[in-house]
């Protein structure tokens, strides 16, 4: 059975408030119901300007043209109203400063509490508390009772973002916006925390959207991957597609940087991510081992691999023919 | 276990209240040894300035017999110790000028003092926190620009400006109250008024500042990414937040405001603490002003103090510091 389409983005180009480029183009994707899809691309390729596309915080995107519809619905033309209560409850979301997101000198089961009735009204302090408590034994908290009665400023910054997405979850999201959510944390801590989000997946079935620059985590939860760079998606595919046959020179090149145990050096991509790129063609182009003339000017469409695998750069189409 | 616990954090509390009670000894000790050396060393002589002030022309003889009388011809570290002898006995001295003991001095002055105090800083609080809050909320719109121009004309005025102003409106003018001051409460109001409008335009502006700073913090794009409220976002979080800052700058007011209001008292016939300090460096009258630096230092101590144990409720940061947890 085809899972339901919880969350488009079509056609969509986002800039920030007063600056005059374009922040993401024509960014196109599907998140569907259960499934995990890891956004990977260098720091400024757009990765976070999508989940603020997504999350719609006031005055943090502008978005000039198509649309992120959830269920359908257009978020661009949702009143104020609906769309606090789709924050939370059909959005969630954790980001990347671990523990940020809460307020460091109220107490955790406050903070349950108020997420919980900013939803329904009728929830009553000690019903969030038992909520609260059965979510922190749900992700394996090992002391909920002391975590609850804590303030975040008193808790470790891998315990505060545990906290963070237990936090997300408890008014149980659709739809679960994660930016990187572990590159702060040491690396035990960022296993928990992955095995952590798929434990939710298993038992929610909540679709989770994360953005990540470690290829680790994308080889280990991803469904589907989309490949980011200059404010576009440039390669989109099931997980083993993108990692085993990346079809764009860019993933290809992010694949060989990443280091190894065996030895074999990790190579960097050539020349600099520039500040600002280039309106009409190929915004790779310039760092591209195969690129040509055509390249610079060349239409961005998507051409299809296979199935729903499919990429900006031609290139490898054509070799296929 | 959770009653252990909160006894656990009322020992605590009770272990550090101690500790910083004790550290007032040395800052007493410190504090008056200076102002009794600062006074030592500044040219006027007491007893000259007292037999001036009595219009007896000094004469040598006069000045020298009462110098002896008051001790002021020994070395400068036996009077002083002399002076802290008895202040550890409990006895604060007597007045070189009329003889009244120190310590009724002070207490004839506090209530002045307490009354003004009080009325001007719940006055301040009750204005400049909401207007704060809106001008935060509101920034840049009309209201916002409306409310922080009148604070900034509060905040540039000297108390005494306003309150040669207020005295000409209200009470010549208009006559809703009296120009001198009675025991009534009605009296209060000017003076009251006096300060705490400047306050109040301070106020404004910092509490504006503490909330606007706390509307920043990525904990309220947490709570907005959770769906929260905007009101429950602002009275719960970020107010409790931003209290922090405001208490600080409130409780040093409340400090300063306590050592009296030299040109208030002055102007309204109010004679507390900042009249009598006025009048006693005037004349150099030792013993009233070291009484005084007494009163100063506990207070600030004990300000301190106050503020201090109030962050052990308001953020658990603190708390967590005081070996608590």
């Amino acid at each position: 059975m085809e899972a339901e389409n919880l969350l488009e983005i079509s056609s969509l180009c986002v800039r920030y408030p007063g600056a005059e480029a374009t922040a993401l183009r024509d960014v196109e994707l599907v998140l569907k119901a259960g499934q995990i899809t890891c956004v990977i691309g260098e720091s400024g390729s757009g990765k976070s300007t999508l989940f603020h596309s997504i999350l719609q915080l006031p005055g943090r995107v502008e978005i000039t043209q198509g649309s992120v519809r959830f269920r359908g619905n257009d978020l661009k033309a949702m009143p104020k109203q609906r769309l606090r209560e789709l924050r939370g409850k059909g959005i969630g979301a954790v980001f990347q400063e671990p523990g940020a997101s809460l307020d460091p000198i109220r107490p955790i089961r406050r903070q349950f509490y108020e997420t919980l009735r900013a939803h329904d009204a009728a929830v009553t302090v000690r019903k969030a508390e038992e909520k609260a408590e059965e979510i922190l034994r749900a992700l394996e908290f090992s002391d909920p009772h002391r975590i609850l009665k804590s303030c975040p400023a008193q808790l470790s910054g891998g315990m505060n973002q545990r906290v963070a997405i237990a936090l997300a979850m408890a008014p149980e999201p659709d739809i679960l916006l994660c930016d990187e959510p572990t590159s702060a944390l040491d690396v035990t801590v960022q296993a928990q925390i992955v095995e952590e989000l798929m434990r939710l997946r298993e038992t929610f079935g909540t679709c989770i959207l994360l953005i990540t620059h470690n290829m680790g985590v994308v080889a280990k939860m991803a469904d589907h991957v989309a490949v980011m760079y200059g404010g576009r998606i440039v390669e989109y595919g099931p997980r083993k597609d993108v990692l085993h046959a990346p079809a764009h020179p860019y993933t290809r090149a992010l694949m060989e940087a990443i280091p190894t145990l065996d030895g074999r050096t990790p190579k960097g991509i050539p020349g600099r991510r520039p500040d600002v790129f280039p309106e009409k063609g190929c915004a790779f182009a310039p760092r591209c081992r195969m690129s040509c003339k055509e390249c610079e000017t060349r239409g961005m469409i998507r051409h299809t691999i296979s199935g729903d695998h499919w990429t900006l750069c031609p290139e490898e189409v054509n070799r296929g023919d | 276990m959770a009653g252990k616990m909160e006894r656990l954090g009322q020992h605590a509390v009770l272990r550090y209240v101690l500790r910083r009670l004790l550290s007032l000894i040395p800052v007493l000790l410190g504090v008056t040894l200076l102002t009794y050396a600062l006074m030592y060393l500044s040219p006027k002589d007491p007893v000259e300035m007292m037999l001036q002030a009595q219009g007896t022309a000094p004469s040598v003889d006069v000045v020298e017999a009462m110098r002896r009388q008051l001790g002021l011809d020994r070395p400068f570290i036996v009077q002083y110790l002399d002076w802290l002898g008895h202040f550890i006995r409990g006895d604060m001295g007597r007045s070189y000028v009329d003889g009244a003991s120190v310590a009724d001095k002070l207490l004839t002055a506090l209530p002045n003092t307490l009354k003004l105090t009080a009325a001007s800083v719940v006055v301040t609080a009750v204005l400049s926190v909401p207007l704060g809050i809106l001008t935060a909320v509101y920034r840049g719109k009309t209201a916002d620009r409306i409310i922080r121009f009148l604070s900034f004309i509060g905040n540039s005025l000297p108390n005494y400006i306003v309150s040669l102003g207020l005295l000409y409106f209200f009470a010549l003018k208009l006559g809703w109250f009296p120009v001198l001051s009675s025991r009534s409460v009605i009296s209060l109001v000017l003076p009251t008024l006096a300060l705490a409008i400047p306050m109040t335009g301070k106020y404004i502006r910092q509490v504006r500042a503490a909330v606007l700073e706390q509307l920043h913090k990525p904990y309220v794009d947490g709570a907005v990414a959770r769906g929260l409220k905007t009101r429950t976002i602002l009275f719960r979080d970020v107010l409790r937040n931003a209290m922090i800052t405001i208490v600080t700058l409130m409780s040093m007011s409340v400090g300063s405001l306590l050592g009296g209001t030299a040109a208030i008292e002055m102007i309204f016939v109010l004679p507390g603490l900042g009249y009598m300090v006025t009048n006693a460096v005037t004349v150099r009258d030792y013993p009233v002003i070291q009484g005084f630096v007494v009163w100063m230092s506990v207070i600030y101590v004990v300000i301190n103090l106050l503020t201090d144990i109030s962050y052990y409720y308001m953020d658990p940061r603190v708390s967590a510091g005081m070996g608590v947890e």
